[in-house]
């Protein structure tokens, strides 16, 4: 079933994209932790958040090769967003599986040495959350939610992906440049001349809501939510997508 | 060997007429295989269904046959056939060119029956 | 079996790529799909194989309508100046995910191949000049093995040997396993023999669509002096005209006349390409 076949493609260049950003990242540990040996603490926190970021990434660079290898290989747009949601789905899994036990065995380094601190994004934000259930259930749960979180980021690099790709070059650049330019530039202008700094103040509520320390919950909406909405409007762009070969 | 096609007449006439040529020359014996399909359609870079028509026109005239399983063969007696065939147009294809030709350089008959005489010592002195 | 075409049209703009075209590529022949540059033939190529979209009109292979539909699509495979390979892959690589979107592709005929074009399968998309660019593509389309197989100017860039051997390897695996190939160019003369029917595409419209044979026996070139010439032609079908001097040559579309011709003028068949001109020019 060409659905299979798409989904062991995608995986495959998935797989190895993670493969190079886990090397990295333990290497990148290990050379840290060799240096730093008795001289001083290493701190990681937030470590799912660097993940997201990889994901988001991937996310957004893999349209266009993948879109075109598909249309080459007489793939319809349908299996291609089906194929690649169940992608994403595991890849998600996956990760989110393989991050707990990083942060985990992150931890009994840290309880076991001094110089490294291993913490994780979940267990920092949601800690009083933890604190209140006991540990393997407030693992599987972080698991559950990080899963969400992981497969949202990636959603949101891939709608990206698709608008960038059926934009022209000048379009492009003008959103580049345009949409952080607002976000950070004119939008806190804009917040203190004319809403007197209460956009701000309501961004920052937002954050406090996702990110409230003893319901992840919220933040499991949200992402829901951004997964529902990205899955409508990546269909709406790719039905109508074209191969174009810039 | 080759086949220089002309546009003059559909590529399927000159295959047959190319085979004929080649039983008539000897080139396949009698009870002999000729070519595949598809070796005079890679061979000669013609489309295989246009090999088939020419092949298809000798075997309707008993020239060609086939051997299930096995491929095309040349009919026993077809070399007859074929220079009985041939004679027949030969008044067609050659006396009436030759006549018109002869008559447009003005030519008498005479003068050609001469040009005959000396084109058949010719052959033998050769 | 066959694909139908039904009333395609495409416009951008204000000009129409395909105007209401309509005709059938049947089962297990090859085909030419015939016209000028910017006729529309890859335009047509594009929507049979769903890579854009028509305004009107569909397509059915087998009888299913072709667009987002994999049942139909996986019957189809085109090769075309685009790369839409990814520019990193290996050609190997390239081999291995062709055999999982295509089962019936026959890796070992590929690397066969690839052998005989001399093309290297560890060297990368990007890495291939033109020619070998359309090599590896003519490689994979001849060992697809789909019932319907599209070249969308298969020998851009290829040396005339590696042309030679395109066309022998098309019509020997032609012969022994026949699809359906269509072969979208602009090089007339050379694919004349090899195709068993025409398809011509003049400004998106179809003008012509029959065998090659029925094409060429109805159309021969009249000439000697252009007196005699224009009023041999007086009613019949001309599609073009050439004149040097007092001579004139006249093409035209219809029965070669049999018995005598007048006195002075010569007729003479007209080969592929000298129609194709003489049908195209505008």
């Amino acid at each position: 079933m060409r659905v299979k076949s798409v989904i062991k493609y995608q995986s495959h260049d998935y797989i190895k994209a993670a493969r190079g950003y886990y090397l990295t990242f333990i290497g990148i540990t290990v050379f840290f932790g060799l240096i730093l040996r008795g001289r001083g603490t290493y701190t990681i926190g937030g470590y799912e958040f660097l993940t997201c970021i990889f994901l988001f990434v991937v996310g957004l660079s893999s349209f266009k090769e993948f879109f075109l290898m598909m249309l080459q290989n007489s793939i319809s747009r349908k299996t291609m967003i089906i194929s690649k949601l169940i992608t994403i789905l595991f890849m998600g899994l996956i990760l989110a599986v393989s991050d707990r036990i990083i942060i985990l065995i992150g931890k009994l380094l840290s309880n076991i040495s001094e110089n490294i601190e291993i913490l994780g994004f979940y267990d920092r934000v949601f800690k009083s959350r933890m604190s209140l259930l006991n540990p393997v259930v407030s693992n599987l749960e972080a698991i559950f939610i990080t899963i969400f979180t992981y497969i949202a980021v990636t959603l949101v690099g891939y709608f990206v992906g698709i608008i960038y790709y059926k934009m022209n070059k000048t379009l492009k650049l003008f959103v580049s440049i345009g949409v952080p330019a607002t976000l950070f530039v004119l939008l806190p202008l804009f917040d203190s001349m004319f809403f007197g700094g209460n956009l701000s103040k309501f961004i920052l509520k937002a954050i406090q809501f996702i990110f409230n320390g003893k319901n992840p919950y919220n933040l499991l909406l949200v992402c829901v939510g951004v997964i529902a909405v990205c899955i409508v409007l990546c269909w709406l762009l790719i039905r109508r997508a074209v191969g174009k070969d810039k | 060997m080759q086949i220089n096609f002309d546009n003059e007449r559909p590529i399927f006439i000159q295959i047959a007429e190319w085979i004929e040529d080649a039983i008539l020359a000897g080139a396949f014996p009698e009870e002999t295989q000729i070519p595949s399909i598809t070796e005079f359609s890679v061979n000669y870079k013609i489309n295989p269904a246009t090999a088939l028509k020419g092949i298809n026109i000798l075997v309707e005239e008993g020239i060609v046959y086939k051997k299930r399983g096995i491929g095309m063969f040349v009919a026993a007696g077809a070399v007859k056939k074929l220079k009985e065939k041939r004679k027949e147009q030969f008044y067609d294809n050659f006396i009436r060119k030759l006549v018109d030709e002869a008559k447009r350089l003005e030519i008498s008959k005479d003068e050609v029956i001469n040009l005959l005489e000396r084109g058949y010592d010719h052959e033998y002195r050769n | 079996m066959s694909i139908e075409i039904r009333k395609i049209s495409k416009s951008y703009g204000n000009i129409f790529a395909l105007d209401q075209v309509s005709f059938t590529f049947e089962e297990d022949k090859i085909y030419g799909l015939l016209g000028r540059n910017g006729a529309g033939k890859t335009t047509l190529l594009n929507i049979i194989t769903n890579r854009i979209f028509p305004d009107t009109g569909e397509v059915l292979i087998d009888g299913i309508p072709v667009k987002e539909n994999d049942d139909a699509l996986k019957k189809v495979y085109m090769m075309s100046e685009n790369n839409f390979y990814p520019a990193g892959m290996k050609i190997k690589e390239i081999y291995r995910w062709t055999k999982e979107f295509y089962p019936d592709f026959d890796t070992e005929y590929a690397n066969k191949l690839a052998d005989m074009f001399e093309l290297s399968l560890n060297k990368t998309v990007k890495s291939l000049s033109t020619g070998y660019n359309s090599i590896f593509k003519i490689i994979i389309a001849l060992s697809v093995n789909t019932p319907y197989v599209f070249l969308d100017e298969p020998v851009l860039g290829l040396d005339a040997n590696h042309r030679d051997m395109f066309y022998r390897l098309l019509l020997e695996k032609y012969s022994e396993s026949p699809s359906t190939y269509v072969l979208s160019t602009h090089l007339i003369e050379e694919v004349s023999n090899v195709i068993e029917h025409i398809i011509i595409l003049k400004k998106g419209k179809i003008i012509k669509d029959e065998s090659r044979e029925d094409l060429m026996s109805y159309g021969y070139a009249v000439s000697g002096k252009a007196s005699l010439v224009d009023e041999f032609i007086i009613d019949k079908n001309v599609i073009g005209i050439d004149s040097i001097g007092g001579l004139k040559s006249a093409y035209i579309m219809g029965q070669v006349p049999k018995g005598n011709l007048p006195e002075g003028l010569e007729i003479s068949k007209m080969d592929l390409q000298k129609l194709f001109i003489k049908l195209t020019d505008n």
